[in-house]
C-alpha cells in the first residue's frame, strides 16, 4: 500500500473517521496500532513477526534499563538491543552481502569456500524502524528518556504507519510524550497538512514516477547513449530520487498531521546548499541528525583532534552508505560524500570560504555526480558512466526514445529550479492563507482534479523502500 | 498539533483559527472539494483521447464526423476488421437490388463490454441513422489478462455503465472470493482511472495541440476501404510472422480445424454467457430502431454457447460462417494468411458469401 495509491486513500480514509470518531485517546492508540499493523501487514503478513519482536524486545530492555542500576548489567541490557536489532537487520539485509564479499576475497587468496546465502526477502521499513527502536533504547540507556511502561503505546511508536516504512526517522523523545497529550480536532492544522500532502503526491507521482523510465532506460545501457543523454539522465535521476523521497516524506509527515502527530522536518530545499556540508544538514536529516547523536558523537565527535574528526565523518558516512544498501555502490556513495566533508571541513576559513557565491552549483555538482554509483547497476558501469559523461571513452550515439522529448526534461529540470527557489522564499505562502475554508476546499479539489492526468500511470515504488 | 512548527518545504500556509470543526462544517468542506474535484475531473476526462494505436479509435474518430453516410457497421474482433469488405458487400447487394452503405467496425482483440462501449458511443453520433448492426458475438468475459490490465484500452471502456457490468460478471465469476474481489478491485481502479483521465495528461496536451498518434489507415483508405483492411496490408512484425509461420508449418491451423469440428458438436448452456450485458446490448441498439444481426465470421475457433445463445432468444438473428463443411472454400489452407485470419482475397470472397445471406435472409421477409 503506498501513498499515492487509491487503495491508501480508502484506507486512511477509515483509519481517520474512527480515529476521530473515538471518544478516548487510548482507544485511539489502539486504533493507530491496528490501522499500522494493517498497513505493514499489506507487504507481506510475516513481516509482522519481526516487527512484533523488535517491540517486544525493546520495551522489555527500556523497563530493565530503567529498574537496573548496575553499570555492566545495563550494558548487558543495551547489549540485547543492540544485538536483536542489528542482528535482524544484518540477516535479512546484510548476511548475504557480507558472506559474498568474504566468500570473493578469499576465493582470490585461494581459500575459497562454499557460498551460502540465504536470499531473503528484504523486509519494507526495517531499516527504519531499527534506527527507531535503537534510539529509544540507547536514549533510556543514557537516562535521556523515561522507559515507556505501555506495551501498545511503545507499539505505536514502532510501528506509526505515516512514518513505518520510509521515514522520516523518529527519535522516541520526539514521539512518546505525542501519544500522551490528548489530540483535539480543532487544534489540527488541516489545511497545511492537506497542502503539504498534495505537494508530496505532486513530487512523487507526477514528477518522479514520469522522470523514473527515462533514467531506467539511460542506466540500463549508459554505452549506448551520447554524451549529451547521460547528462539529462543523471540530472533526472537525481530529481528523482529527492522528489521520490521528499515527497514520502512530505506525504508522512502530512498524514501523522491529520491525526494530531508532529514528525520532525526531513528534508528542507537540499539544493539550495551551498556545501556538501550544508547538504547533509538539509538532505534526510532525520537519517543524518541519528548518525550524528548516535555514532558521530559516541565516536569523540569533534572533541578528539582533527584527525580523529576525519577519521570520525568517514565512519559515519561508510556507515550511512551501507545503511542505504548492502552493495559496494552504495559504501562508495557514502564515503564519496564523507571525503568531501573532511575536504570541507579541511579548507574551511581558508580557500574553501572563498567559494560561497559558486557555492550552490558546486554542491549540487558534487550530489549529482554521487549519483552515478547509487544508481548504476554495480561499480563497473558506474565508472563507464563517469568516463562517458566527459567523453573519455567514447559514449555510444543513442539518444532517449523518441517518445521522450529531452527539451521537456530539460524544462522540467528549469522549472523545477525555479519552484525549488519559490518555495523555500514562500513566494506562494500569502495567496494560500488569504483563502476562507470553503475557497481552500474548492481550489484543493480543482488542484486534485488537475494533478491526477499527469501522474505517472503505473507502479513505480518508493525509492527509499528498498533502504 | 502545530504544524506550523514543522518548516517543510512547501508553501505551508499559517494554521487558521482553530475554531473546531463540526461534522456539518467537514461534510460541507468535503462536498466542495468533491464538487470541484469532479468538475475538473470530468472535463479532463472528456477531453481524452481514445486509445493510441488502436484501430478502432480512428475508426470511430473518422465515423463521428461521417457516421451519416452508413446505415450498417460491422462489429468485432480482427476477424470482422480482416474479413468483412464493406465495399464489396454494398456491391454486390446492389447488384440484388438491396442499398447498403457499409462501415466495417472490427478490431483487435474487441470483447464484450468493450464493444458495448463502442455501440453506446456510436449511437450518440450526431447524424447517426444506422439500419442494421453485425455484431461477432464475443464473450463478456470479467476477467482482465495482466498484460492488458492497465492499457489504455481498458481503461477506456470502462464507463460506469460497463464498469457496473463488469463487477457483476466478476462477482459471479469461478474462482475463489479473494481472487474475485480482486479482479472487481481491477475494474473499480480503473474506472477511477477513466474517470479522472489518471496518467492521461501528457496525451490530452499532445492531442489538443494537434500532436496525436500516427495513423494506421493511409491518406482516404478510411473513405475508399469503410475500415475493412485486409491482411496484405499487416505491416506488424508480429502478425507477418504468424503468416509465416503458417506457411511454413500449416499443422497448427489444421489442428484448430479438428478441434473446430469437434467444438460444433459441443452445446454450452446460455447461462454462461453475462445474458444481462447481452440484453442490453440488444435492448440499447433496438430502441434506437436497428436491425441487430449477429454473424460468426469463418473463425477457425467457435463458441460452443452461440447456439443455446441463439436458440433461446438472446442472439435473436444469427448468420454462421464458422462451419468449415458448409464453407469449405473458407477454410482452405491457402485461404488463410495465418490460423486466425483470411488472406485478403478470401475476405472478399467471404463478403460475396456473406452479402449472399443478408440477400437470403432479407428475401426470406419479402
Amino acid at each position: 500500500m503506498l501513498f499515492t495509491q487509491a487503495v491508501f486513500f480508502v484506507f486512511f480514509a477509515v483509519c481517520f473517521g474512527v480515529y476521530w470518531a473515538l471518544p478516548r485517546n487510548g482507544w485511539r492508540k489502539t486504533w493507530l496500532l491496528v490501522c499500522s499493523y494493517v498497513f505493514y501487514g499489506s507487504w507481506d503478513y510475516r513481516f509482522l513477526a519481526l516487527i512484533a519482536a523488535s517491540t517486544v524486545i525493546d520495551y522489555v530492555v527500556g523497563l530493565k534499563l530503567a529498574t537496573e542500576e548496575r553499570p555492566g548489567i545495563r550494558r548487558r541490557w543495551l547489549l540485547v538491543s543492540l544485538v536483536a536489532n542489528l542482528g535482524l537487520l544484518g540477516v535479512f539485509k546484510y548476511y548475504d552481502f557480507f558472506v559474498e564479499s568474504g566468500h570473493a576475497f578469499f576465493t582470490s587468496i585461494g581459500l575459497g569456500f562454499p557460498l551460502a546465502t540465504l536470499s531473503v526477502v528484504l523486509p519494507v521499513g526495517i531499516s527504519f524502524y531499527t534506527l527507531q527502536t535503537l534510539s529509544y533504547t540507547i536514549d533510556v540507556y543514557r537516562r535521556i528518556l523515561a522507559p515507556i511502561t505501555s506495551l501498545r503505546d511503545f507499539a505505536v511508536f514502532v510501528a506509526f504507519f505515516p512514518q513505518l516504512v520510509a521515514g522520516p526517522i523518529v527519535r522516541a523523545t520526539d514521539f512518546l510524550p505525542q501519544l500522551e497529550t490528548i489530540k483535539r480536532w480543532g487544534e489540527i492544522a488541516w489545511r497545511p497538512c492537506l497542502t503539504l500532502f498534495l505537494f508530496g503526491f505532486i513530487k512523487k507521482a507526477c514528477i518522479a514516477d514520469n522522470v523514473a523510465p527515462v533514467v531506467d532506460q539511460v542506466f540500463a545501457n549508459p554505452d549506448a547513449f551520447a554524451i549529451s543523454a547521460r547528462w539529462l539522465a543523471l540530472l533526472l535521476c537525481a530529481l528523482q530520487v529527492y522528489c521520490d523521497f521528499s515527497g514520502y516524506s512530505d506525504m508522512a509527515i502530512a498524514t501523522a498531521g491529520l491525526l494530531g502527530y508532529e514528525l520532525g522536518l526531513n528534508f528542507d530545499f537540499p539544493w539550495l546548499s551551498r556545501s556538501v556540508t550544508a547538504f547533509w544538514q538539509r538532505w534526510h536529516i532525520s537519517l543524518a541528525t541519528w548518525f550524528r547523536d548516535y555514532v558521530y558523537i559516541p565516536l569523540g565527535g569533534n572533541k578528539k583532534g582533527p584527525v580523529r574528526i576525519y577519521v570520525n565523518l568517514l565512519i559515519v558516512f561508510f556507515l550511512c552508505g551501507l545503511w542505504h544498501g548492502a552493495d559496494a555502490r552504495f559504501v562508495l556513495w557514502g564515503l564519496y560524500h564523507g571525503a568531501f566533508l573532511v575536504v570541507e571541513r579541511l579548507l574551511r576559513g581558508r580557500s574553501f570560504g572563498r567559494l560561497s557565491v559558486l557555492g550552490l552549483p558546486y554542491a549540487a555538482g558534487i550530489v549529482v555526480l554521487s549519483f552515478v554509483p547509487f544508481r548504476a547497476a554495480d561499480l563497473g558501469i558506474a565508472g563507464n558512466y563517469y568516463l562517458g559523461l566527459v567523453g573519455v571513452i567514447e559514449a555510444g550515439r543513442g539518444m532517449l526514445n523518441p517518445q521522450t522529448i529531452p527539451t521537456l526534461w530539460w524544462a522540467l529540470i528549469a522549472a523545477f529550479s525555479v519552484t525549488h527557489v519559490a518555495m523555500s522564499r514562500r513566494w506562494l505562502a500569502p495567496s494560500f492563507r488569504s483563502l476562507s475554508d470553503p475557497a481552500f476546499s474548492v481550489v484543493y479539489g480543482l488542484a486534485f482534479g488537475l494533478v491526477l492526468p499527469f501522474c505517472a500511470a503505473g507502479y513505480t515504488p518508493f525509492v527509499y523502500f528498498q533502504f | 498539533m502545530p504544524l506550523e512548527s514543522t518548516p517543510h518545504d512547501v508553501p505551508t500556509p499559517a494554521a487558521p483559527a482553530l475554531e473546531p470543526v463540526s461534522g456539518a462544517r467537514l461534510a460541507r468542506l468535503f462536498g466542495l472539494f468533491a464538487a470541484s474535484f469532479l468538475a475538473v475531473s470530468l472535463t479532463a476526462s472528456g477531453l481524452m483521447p481514445r486509445p493510441a494505436g488502436f484501430s478502432v479509435s480512428e475508426k470511430m474518430a473518422y465515423l463521428e464526423e461521417h457516421i451519416a453516410k452508413y446505415d450498417a457497421v460491422f462489429v468485432g474482433s480482427s476477424m470482422v476488421w480482416r474479413s468483412f469488405a464493406p465495399r464489396v458487400i454494398d456491391k454486390r447487394l446492389a447488384e440484388r437490388g438491396i442499398s447498403l452503405r457499409s462501415f466495417n467496425l472490427g478490431g483487435e482483440g474487441m470483447k464484450g463490454y468493450e464493444i458495448d462501449d463502442m455501440l453506446a458511443s456510436l449511437l450518440e453520433f450526431p447524424g447517426q441513422q444506422l439500419r442494421f448492426v453485425f455484431i461477432e458475438p464475443r464473450a463478456y468475459d470479467p476477467f482482465i489478462t495482466k498484460r492488458n490490465r492497465f492499457t489504455e484500452r481498458s481503461v477506456w471502456w470502462h464507463s460506469t455503465e460497463q464498469t457496473l457490468s463488469a463487477i457483476d460478471a466478476a462477482w459471479g465469476m469461478d474462482g475463489s472470493l479473494v481472487a474475485r474481489l480482486n479482479m472487481i478491485q481491477i475494474h473499480l481502479r480503473l474506472f477511477g482511472w477513466r474517470q479522472t483521465a489518471y496518467g492521461q495528461g501528457a496525451r490530452i496536451l499532445k492531442d489538443l495541440l494537434g500532436h496525436g498518434p500516427a495513423s494506421q489507415f493511409a491518406d482516404g483508405q478510411m473513405d475508399t476501404g469503410a475500415g475493412f483492411q485486409g491482411m496484405s496490408s499487416v505491416w506488424q512484425p508480429g502478425l507477418r510472422a504468424a503468416g509465416q509461420r503458417h506457411r511454413a508449418d500449416p499443422n497448427e491451423y489444421l489442428g484448430r480445424l479438428r478441434q473446430l469440428r469437434a467444438d460444433l458438436r459441443k452445446r454450452f448452456p446460455a447461462e454462461i454467457w453475462h445474458l444481462d450485458a447481452q440484453r442490453r446490448q440488444l435492448e440499447r441498439l433496438t430502441a434506437a430502431g436497428i436491425r441487430v444481426i449477429y454473424v460468426m465470421p469463418p473463425n477457425s475457433i467457435t463458441l460452443p454457447v452461440v447456439t443455446a445463445l441463439h436458440e433461446e432468444g438472446h442472439l435473436p438473428e444469427l448468420l454462421r460462417f464458422d462451419q468449415p463443411d458448409a464453407y469449405p472454400e473458407l477454410y482452405e489452407l491457402e485461404r488463410r494468411y495465418d490460423v486466425n485470419h483470411l488472406t485478403t482475397e478470401a475476405a472478399v470472397l467471404f463478403s460475396r458469401l456473406f452479402a449472399d445471406q443478408i440477400v437470403e435472409l432479407l428475401e426470406e421477409e419479402g
